[in-house]
């Protein structure tokens, strides 16, 4: 095979070709520094009134993923065409492992996390995970043909397995939010793999169903608290619909206070989930034009918005108090540049493995980007997804900048041939 | 080559993936829009709502003083320790005793405690800091679990008291033996404090707390309050008065984290006292008045005539003020319900009159001429109606009386004869002349409403059976159904020193020296020489004693003070109670110098004993002349002008 052997005689690093193929894409870099940069000053401010020092944790991050990035985008990205599937081998065992006693940590009810030894860290094996089903389905795509829906099974059964598998694993853990951001992801990829439209409208109805089917069922799990008046959290302690009344019987009733707490926040659980809604939405929404001023957001500072999540999942909250629409915007509008910028790679890239690759992690980005604004904005439930570059975590830090660094190596290598 | 074949496949899925790029931001875009720019006052009022809190701090109470300025309520400084939960120190303190906790629990040192560990650590810190007063204080101190979390569930922001009610002494121990930076903090509040003890407690009227304090005006109407307990009048002036002495109540508002532990102070107001209240009360003549009542049940109103202020104000049995502040004790509660000690008998008591009443008779019966200052009415001793029998208090009889000679003696076949000619809707009209019909509207709460100024016409109303002569008899000699109080009887007999209809009591002072003239009011309308004849029968009744006037003395004779001249009535009269039997009431009204009339009294003197035998005479008029005699050493009379010994009627131009 054509594509086999011009795999095989690619060196390993590309230090000969670099003096006649250097060039670098420095949109994408220069926004990312810029947002990390904000990340830091935001996380500092979250934790201002309590004295944290997670800022100084997040810039050694930074450092780390700096180098990190670096490395990926000197990488020739062909080389993972072919050895894509040790990705696979490597992040499954990893995500195994946080369910071994010892190893996995658990946290809020959830082992997400794994103990890495020497290091004193922990590390969020879902993270790694994302990129080798990026990895490993970009290369299987890229390997095929697609066409019509019929001539594509084998090829949709091999993608299946191959983002099946992990996505199992994380939704056991349980992390519901980062195993459905998996699925935009695969689905962008057999979009630009040119499937069949039909097999979208396809997938299209059945999600279509699917809410359908659940915003029904919660419907009627309303009417039936209200009829009975049942509080929501006595029927989920009994599981009192969902035991005989419901034609959903797979769905619990807490899962269905979940489904509920984003139609009406207040019935559901003014303290627990709904008050982070509303907190949040505070946050944002007191923040105005110009904001409270940096380190001035009492939301933030006095632990309005749960300190715990403050510099993650919610630092777009602190910053949007702090710094008002403009600040929101700006940041906004640096990572819809990191996204177009990715989407613009994509199709400067000359093989198909290089268009998936940027295609998917540009998809995998806009699903972070959009779940954690929308949510902090009220326009999404709340899931534990964390921003790109602003939140504080190292696992997704990393992770991101490795993304990056395989847009930035198929914006290098792409004139390979 | 794929690549190329490829890539003009997918251009428009490419676009695809830009438009569906612009349309997250897009959708993003908006939403931040909606919330930032557009809804933002919404927000920005829930926030405040959300982290904002007002504390109310009442304002001092005002002071109330007696005429000359003294100080008859006052506020004392009471001094609780506290813990505030708000400061730093504490807080960290408390963290750091529940992490402790944790980690003992984990490591199997103490035994979890089954409850909320920060409840817990909370409870453990109070504790620590009671057992280090207690050990100071030599006392032991104690604090209900309850108390504890019902003041953090309901008030977080208010300092936490630990012991309530300092001495003075124990305060000064703990402020030098309490280690530096302890948290314990010696907080300064006020009460209620009354330097004259039970000195007219009925008039003053004492205090309770209240969380409802005045907030008219305040900042901040619409956030979450804490209030610190205030102070509110239960009766008496307090009560009247409760609006001017209120303070005018002062706030700090508050940004507060989550658990409602203050950050930043928004905006705040201080307190400000309350106004002082001037009464026309003399402590000395009320402390004298009070004295010489001793344990003795009764009531004794004396007033300015011409202005009619009351200068003293008796009700027994009475109180100690300061036992009811800064709260009333249970015991002290039942105690004085026990003895019906709460309600003031000047104002609120209502009993018949006696022969005090006999001023109303006399006057009706000159007024509409059915006797004369001539006219002698022979008095056997006792009065035959057909076939009933009046009797007079002496019961050898009188022998032949004039008006004069009748009211000096008090006697009652006199005022039979009148009363009988007169009629009973003179009787009633003359004393509803006098205003013995209705309220005095004295500015103390509760004033009796219900008095009765019998007619047949009110016997009708109240469905009983038809008016008699015998009720006609009864009513001339105060007796039967006429109800009046007090202070009404001290306000008529005002009036007839002034030669005028009613009298207006006020407990408020007026400006020194001023004559207020009192309105509405009117001449009495009696001819002069039919005044003067009244008033020499009052004027006897004291002047004159047994040993200068032996069978003839009159019956007021031990109120008489050497040099002032004085005029007065006493009266007897009985009260059935269904619970203790009947009372004897010794009654004893006037005013002096009659020359030129200052001073007006009412004494009542209640029996404490059944049946006990008391005349007005005899038990009330030596009652009066202490505190008369005290009020003339006070204000000494002018030397009587030598023409007149009863001044020209006040109202006398035509």
């Amino acid at each position: 095979m054509a594509v086999a052997e011009r795999e095989s005689q690619l060196p390993m690093f590309n230090w000969v070709q670099q003096r006649t193929h250097w060039r670098i894409d420095p949109v994408t870099p220069l926004c990312m520094a810029i947002l990390s940069a904000i990340g830091v000053c935001f996380i500092y401010s979250a934790q201002v009134f309590t004295g944290g020092n997670l800022y100084l944790q997040q810039i050694g991050w930074i450092g780390i993923g700096a180098v990190v990035y670096v490395g990926v985008s000197l990488v020739n990205y062909r080389h993972y065409l072919r050895h894509s599937h040790w990705f696979m081998m490597a992040a499954v065992p990893m995500l195994a492992l946080v369910f071994i006693p010892g190893i996995g940590v658990e946290l809020f009810n959830a082992q997400r996390w794994i103990k890495v030894p020497g290091l004193g860290t922990t590390i969020q094996p879902s993270e790694p995970a994302k990129i080798a089903v990026l990895v490993v389905c970009a290369s299987i795509l890229a390997r095929s043909r697609i066409g019509t829906l019929s001539r594509s099974m084998w090829t949709l059964g091999k993608l299946a397995l191959a983002a099946g598998v992990p996505m199992a694993l994380i939704m056991a853990q349980p992390d519901l939010g980062s195993a459905l951001v998996i699925l935009p992801m695969v689905l962008a990829l057999l979009y630009a793999s040119n499937l069949s439209h039909r097999f979208f409208l396809g997938a299209l109805a059945a999600v279509t169903l699917t809410v359908g089917v659940v915003a029904l069922d919660a419907y009627y799990y309303n009417r039936f608290l209200d009829e009975n008046r049942i509080d929501p959290k006595d029927s989920a302690r009994g599981n009192l619909y969902g035991s005989d009344h419901s034609w959903l019987p797979y769905l619990k009733d807490y899962q269905r206070n979940r489904v509920l707490s984003y139609a009406m926040p207040d019935k559901i659980d003014p303290r627990g989930i709904s008050y982070n809604i509303n907190q949040t939405l505070i946050t944002v929404g007191s923040g105005g034009l110009v904001g409270k001023g940096w380190t001035e957001g009492t939301q933030a500072r006095l632990g309005y918005l749960p300190r715990a999540v403050a510099p993650n999942d919610f630092i777009f909250s602190v910053l949007a108090e702090e710094k008002g629409f403009l600040g929101s915007v700006t940041v906004l509008g640096l990572l819809s540049v990191i996204l177009a910028n990715g989407v613009r790679i994509a199709s400067l890239a000359r093989d198909r493995f290089g268009t998936l690759l940027c295609l998917g992690a540009t998809t995998l980005l806009a699903v972070h980007v959009f779940v954690n604004i929308g949510m902090t904005i009220g326009l999404l439930p709340i899931k534990g997804l964390p921003l790109p570059f602003l939140s504080h975590g190292g696992s997704f830090l990393l992770s991101c900048c490795i993304l990056q660094g395989l847009v930035q190596s198929v914006y290098r290598f792409r004139k390979e041939f | 080559m794929i690549g190329v074949e490829y890539h003009a496949a997918i251009r428009t899925r490419i676009l695809a993936f830009y438009l569906f790029i612009a349309l997250l931001v897009v959708v993003l875009f908006g939403g931040l829009a909606y919330r930032q720019l557009f809804s933002v006052e919404a927000f920005q009022e829930r926030e405040r709502l959300q982290n904002q809190r007002r504390i109310l701090n009442p304002g001092p109470r005002g002071e109330i003083f007696d005429r000359e300025g003294r100080v008859l309520v006052a506020n004392r400084p009471r001094f609780s320790a506290v813990l505030n939960f708000s400061e730093y120190a504490l807080r960290r303190e408390l963290r750091e005793t529940q992490l402790r906790l944790v980690r003992d629990i984990r490591e199997g040192k103490i035994e979890d405690p089954g409850e909320r560990l920060d409840r817990h650590a909370r409870a453990r810190v109070v504790e620590k800091y009671l057992t280090e007063c207690s050990r100071i204080l030599g006392r032991p101190l104690t604090i209900e679990r309850r108390r504890l979390e019902r003041h953090f569930n309901d008030q977080p922001l208010l300092p936490f008291p630990i012991i309530n009610d300092l001495s003075q002494e124990e305060f000064s121990r703990l402020l030098e033996q309490l280690r530096p930076g302890s948290p314990v903090q010696l907080l300064p509040s006020t009460a209620r404090h009354y330097p004259y003890a039970s000195a007219a407690a009925h008039t003053l009227g004492y205090i309770g707390s209240t969380d409802e304090l005045p907030t008219e005006g305040l900042e901040g109407a619409d956030l979450q309050t804490f209030i610190a307990k205030g102070m509110y009048g239960r009766d008496g002036l307090e009560k009247q008065f409760d609006h001017l002495l209120q303070g005018q109540t002062g706030y700090s508002i508050w940004v507060v984290d989550p658990n409602g532990i203050q950050d930043r102070l928004v905006s705040s107001q201080t307190p400000v006292a309350g106004k002082p209240l001037n009464t026309s009360l003399d402590i000395d003549l009320q402390l004298k008045a009070e004295e010489v009542f001793g344990d003795q049940s009764g009531a004794m109103v004396v007033l300015d005539i011409h202005t009619g202020e009351v200068l003293a104000m008796v009700s027994k049995p009475d109180f100690d003020l300061n036992e009811t502040s800064p709260f009333i004790p249970a015991s002290l509660w039942n105690r004085l319900n026990e003895q019906e000690a709460l309600y003031n008998r000047s104002t609120a008591g209502l009993y018949p009159p006696g022969s005090t009443f006999k001023i109303i008779t006399a006057s009706a019966g000159l007024r509409h001429g059915v006797i004369t200052p001539d006219t002698v009415v022979e008095c056997p001793g006792y009065f035959m109606l057909g076939r009933f029998r009046f009797v007079c208090h002496r019961r050898s009889g009188h022998g032949p009386v004039r008006v004069t000679d009748a009211l000096r003696m008090s006697c009652n076949v006199f005022f039979y004869e009148t009363a009988l000619r007169l009629g009973p809707e003179k009787l009633a009209e003359e004393g509803r002349l006098f205003g013995l019909h209705r309220p005095t509207g004295v500015e103390i709460p509760a004033e009796a409403t219900k008095m009765i100024m019998p007619d047949p016409e009110w016997k009708r109303s109240v469905g009983r059976e038809a008016w008699t002569a015998g009720n006609t008899a009864n009513m001339a000699i105060g007796q039967g159904d006429v109800l009046v109080t007090p202070l009404q009887m001290a306000c008529m007999i005002a009036s007839y020193a002034r030669n005028e209809t009613t009298t207006t009591p006020t407990i408020l002072r007026r400006d020194r020296g001023a004559r207020v003239p009192i309105r509405p009011n009117q001449p009495i309308g009696l001819r002069p020489e039919h005044r003067a004849a009244i008033l020499e029968g009052l004027f006897q009744c004291i002047d004159w004693t047994a040993t200068q006037h032996p069978g003839a003395a009159g019956t007021g004779s031990r109120a008489k003070i050497p040099g002032i001249n004085l005029a007065g009535k006493s009266g007897t009269a009985q009260i059935k109670t269904l619970r203790r039997g009947t009372f004897e009431l010794a009654w004893f009204v006037g005013f002096g110098p009659v020359e030129d009339p200052k001073v007006a009294w009412c004494a009542l003197v209640i029996g404490d004993q059944p049946d006990e035998e008391m005349g007005g005479g005899a038990v009330a008029a030596p009652k009066v002349k202490p505190v008369i005699e005290l009020y003339f050493q006070k204000h000494p009379p002018q030397p009587p002008p030598p023409t007149s010994r009863f001044a020209a009627p006040a109202a006398g131009p035509g």
